[in-house]
């Protein structure tokens, strides 16, 4: 049957007509979006569409069979989440002036096939082994951001379809995109990403329009006024479908954010050689952690925030904190009494549940529930829990409370797990109440770590006599721009400072002004070895290694210089660092110390260090130096830590 | 609707959640938002348009949203403020009357925020005397055996807002006195601030505004299909 285009209805497009007449009734076409790489301009019928299914093999097919078996179970553990986050979402409509929602429109409560393919597109983007070094979190967390944006416009086309009864566009306009697409791939075709991506998302006449409304505290102006939010579409939609529409958006949106990670979740522990299968089922919980194994410095950051926690809770239980965390009011006698035997039982809300209630929201937040958005959850029932004890919260009573129930049921990891939501929460999401509430878990987070002084009385042990946050520098998410495009190239340099592989920094916090450097050779280009060592300063020893890939593929550094940059270049240090320990150097002074072949996954460059030190270093200081070659970073102790800081001391005197 | 964040600081006694509850619990004409205890509140309030252009003769109410943060004022906190301010448009800081030292306090807030904000003349601050339902109207200085009186002059307090071209207000949480002016007076500032930008930015862009219509107008001749028949 053929449909031809009403005369009367502006809005519909052209192609529409094509793509309704040849379409079956099921939604196949959708299907084949990924598949299809060979460009067809015209491709909008659906035996077009299986053809190029076929021609392009067999791999994505059993891509798509396991990405739909891995549905049927997230669909389950979604449905257990649903009631939460009805709960969250009638939190979160706070900023809606109006609950009239359309009555005869129905708010979904899943994905539309095409928007779920648009995201596992992105999936499998993601895990294409395209990039020759490990991309870190923050580069990651971006690659994210731009999926939401680019996710939020495909929705609020979608809708616009929906609600206009025009089937949307995007299946035909993608599978000419992705001529784009597919080749490259999502990351690489960032240089397509306006014309590549915008196309598959959607017709660009109305996504001039489409903008994320509301901005990170800054002043918005939202108008309420539809006709002049609807200036430079072709739909014309009333207020209450425009009503509709927002929350149709914000829950796919919602709803992207909780899939998305389900399914990488599910897709990934089979597909990461890394973690052996037999863990699967006992450590999946927690792959966060796992996100972050590229990025050394949340590492590091969280491994020592655990161990000030831990010492922390332990000096709990021997000594009473109220006073110290200001907590001395009669509200908080309540919650301690509640939270320590919990047999009141005039407190019947709390008591009905579990003496441990907070221990319970606690692992759920940092443990159980996955997705950013069902953390968020958590945690906002941590805080409401919170607040049932308290009678007038202001933030003096709340921040200590929290910070008093964090101590008391120490969690490993909840510093990447805060982490992680700030990194991979919807950004556009993160505002009002919600972003008061991880503010306030950071701020909370960031008093523990920068304790330094205990109340009198408390032995204090080396953890107290530094700041976490200074040791360890956490790249700011945001703050650069590029996050999420860096090493998108596989050529790029790689600036490797090894003040970054120096431990003393841990200690000292001096990380970025180094004025003593030692310079790493490369011995091929007939330089000779050069070495520099400035007095003064007294700062962390670094090396500048570029990985300068128009130069025979080695390594060429006669500059010795430190680099300026951003932390964030160095968050995929932890890697090579591991590499770099893995294989002990036989190190003395004067010689080569070590040779270390980095093998590179993609690209042929393979980066030959020799590590040359020309400076005559007392024999004494080689010898403690060498004490700890063969070690692991991660095994280091503090007072280990310490004694390499003496080595430093020495090196530089 | 334009929207604001606003943050309290100030010493943990001197009643920064006391005020903000006042501010919305008086505010019950106006629509209700949701809240975090009294750490996190959000409150639209609806100002007149200061507007003195003529030819804008709109007398229409303008709708501010103020999102209000809570910070923990004891001295331990206090590193963890910047966490609170940063993005924030506007900052009332409190100190109590009755307590000398509260006022040296918000002065070093004050100072704080100057050095630390990076537009600091974009974010309006008030300086805020809380608790004068404490002192005697009659008498400045009331050494009564309940209450300590005033410990901090008007004059002082005064001041120092004009030096540092400060809002000041005295106000009483307890008894609502001064409370309401507080945030109408910093809701009018902020709508001011924003007209003087959108002033600015019309100057910068006029002539891109001109071409922009002539495309607008170019428009139906061309064959877009909702230019004709809709």
């Amino acid at each position: 049957m053929f449909h031809t285009p009403p005369i009367d209805n502006t809005r519909y497009d052209l192609t529409q007509s094509i793509k309704s007449s040849y379409s079956s009734s099921n939604n196949g076409d959708s299907d084949d979006i990924l598949s299809t790489d060979t460009g067809i301009t015209t491709n909008s019928n659906s035996s077009n569409t299986s053809q190029s299914e076929i021609t392009n093999g067999t791999v994505t097919k059993s891509k798509d069979t396991k990405v739909k078996c891995t549905e049927a179970k997230q669909q389950k553990e979604l449905k257990q989440q649903g009631e939460e986050m009805k709960k969250m979402e009638s939190t979160s409509k706070e900023d809606d002036t109006s609950d009239t929602n359309n009555k005869n429109l129905k708010i979904p409560d899943e994905l539309p096939l095409e928007l779920t393919r648009l995201m596992q597109l992105f999936i499998e983007d993601l895990k294409q082994p395209k990039y020759d070094k490990p991309i870190s979190i923050n580069q990651l967390a971006g690659y994210f951001q731009k999926f939401y944006i680019q996710f939020h416009k495909a929705a609020t086309n979608y809708c616009d379809s929906k609600i206009s009864g025009i089937p949307p566009a995007t299946t035909t306009q993608s599978t000419t995109s992705l001529s784009i697409y597919s080749p490259f791939g999502f990351m690489s075709a960032k240089d397509h990403l306006s014309s590549g991506l915008s196309g598959i998302f959607g017709r660009s006449r109305s996504s001039s329009n489409v903008s994320i409304n509301n901005n990170d505290n800054t002043v918005t102006t939202v108008t309420n006024n539809p006709r002049v939010s609807n200036n430079n579409t072709q739909l014309m939609l009333s207020p209450s479908e425009l009503e509709y529409k927002k929350t149709c958006v914000k829950k796919y949106m919602e709803l992207l954010e909780m899939d998305l990670f389900h399914m990488i979740s599910l897709l990934d522990t089979s597909a990461d050689e890394k973690q052996p299968n037999s863990k699967n089922t006992t450590h999946t919980k927690f792959r966060t952690y796992a996100l972050f194994r590229n990025s050394g410095n949340y590492i590091d950051y969280d491994r020592l925030f655990d161990e000030k926690l831990w010492e922390l809770h332990k000096i709990y239980e021997k000594y009473d904190l109220s006073d110290f965390l200001h907590m001395s009011t009669p509200e908080f006698d309540k919650l301690k009494n509640d939270t320590d035997t919990c047999q009141d039982e005039q407190e019947s809300a709390i008591d009905m549940k579990s003496p441990h209630v907070f221990e319970r929201i606690l692992h759920e937040l940092v443990i159980d529930r996955l997705s950013p958005i069902e953390k968020m959850s958590a945690l906002f029932q941590l805080q409401d829990e919170i607040l049932k004890n308290l009678n007038n919260p202001g933030n003096d009573e709340l921040l200590s409370s929290l910070i008093y129930v964090i101590i008391k049921y120490p969690k490993k990891h909840i510093f990447l797990c805060f982490e992680f939501m700030k990194l991979f929460r919807n950004k556009s999401s993160l505002v009002g109440k919600e972003l008061f509430t991880l503010t306030n878990l950071e701020a909370a987070l960031y008093f523990i770590s920068d304790l330094t002084e205990l109340p009198n009385g408390i032995p204090s042990t080396d953890l107290f006599t530094f700041r976490i946050s200074d040791a360890i520098k956490i790249p700011v998410f945001g703050e650069d721009s590029n996050d999420g495009e860096k090493l998108r190239d596989a050529n790029s340099d790689i600036h490797i400072s090894f003040s970054e592989l120096s431990l003393q920094n841990i200690i000292s916090g001096i990380t970025t002004t180094a004025t003593a450097t030692t310079s790493f050779n490369n011995n091929n280009n007939g330089n000779n070895s050069t070495s520099t060592t400035t007095t003064g300063g007294g700062t962390v020893a670094a090396a500048a290694v570029t990985n300068n890939s128009t130069n025979n593929n080695t390594l060429n550094n006669n500059s010795a210089g430190i680099r300026n940059r951003s932390l964030s270049n160095l968050t995929s240090l932890k890697s090579v660092l591991g590499r770099l320990y893995s294989s002990p150097p036989p190190s003395t002074s004067n010689t080569p110390i070590s040779k270390v072949d980095i093998p590179k996954s993609t690209s042929n460059h393979s980066l030959k260090l020799d590590f040359t030190n020309t400076n005559t270093i007392d024999s004494q200081i080689a010898e403690d130096y060498k004490k700890f070659q063969g070690r692991d970073f991660d095994s280091l102790s503090i007072s280990e830590l310490r004694e390499v800081f003496e080595i430093y001391q020495m090196l530089v005197q | 609707m334009l929207q604001y964040k606003l943050v309290l600081l100030g010493d943990s006694s001197v009643g920064k959640s006391s005020i903000v509850q006042r501010f919305v619990k008086d505010s019950f004409d106006e629509q209700r938002e949701s809240t975090i205890g009294a750490a996190f509140l959000s409150q639209t309030i609806k100002i007149k348009s200061p507007n003195k252009d003529n030819d804008q003769e709109n007398d229409e109410d303008i709708a501010i949203k103020f999102e209000i943060w809570d910070t923990a004022g004891q001295e331990r906190y206090r590193s963890l403020a910047p966490m609170y301010y940063r993005n924030a448009n506007a900052a009332v800081v409190v100190y109590d009357v009755t307590a000398k030292d509260s006022l040296n306090k918000a002065i070093t807030w004050v100072d704080e925020l100057k050095s630390k904000v990076d537009d600091e003349k974009k974010l309006v601050i008030s300086l805020v005397g809380n608790k004068i339902d404490l002192i005697s109207s009659t008498n400045d200085i009331n050494e009564s055996a309940n209450s300590p009186g005033r410990q901090v002059d008007l004059l002082d307090a005064e001041n120092f807002a004009k030096e540092h071209n400060l809002l000041f207000h005295e106000v009483s949480a307890k008894t609502g006195k001064g409370v309401r002016d507080v945030f109408y007076e910093i809701a009018t500032l902020l709508y001011k601030q924003k007209l003087e930008d959108d002033a600015l930015n019309k100057k910068d862009t006029n002539e891109n505004e001109d071409r922009s219509i002539n495309v607008a107008l170019s428009r139906p001749s061309t064959n877009d299909p909702t230019s004709c028949c809709s």
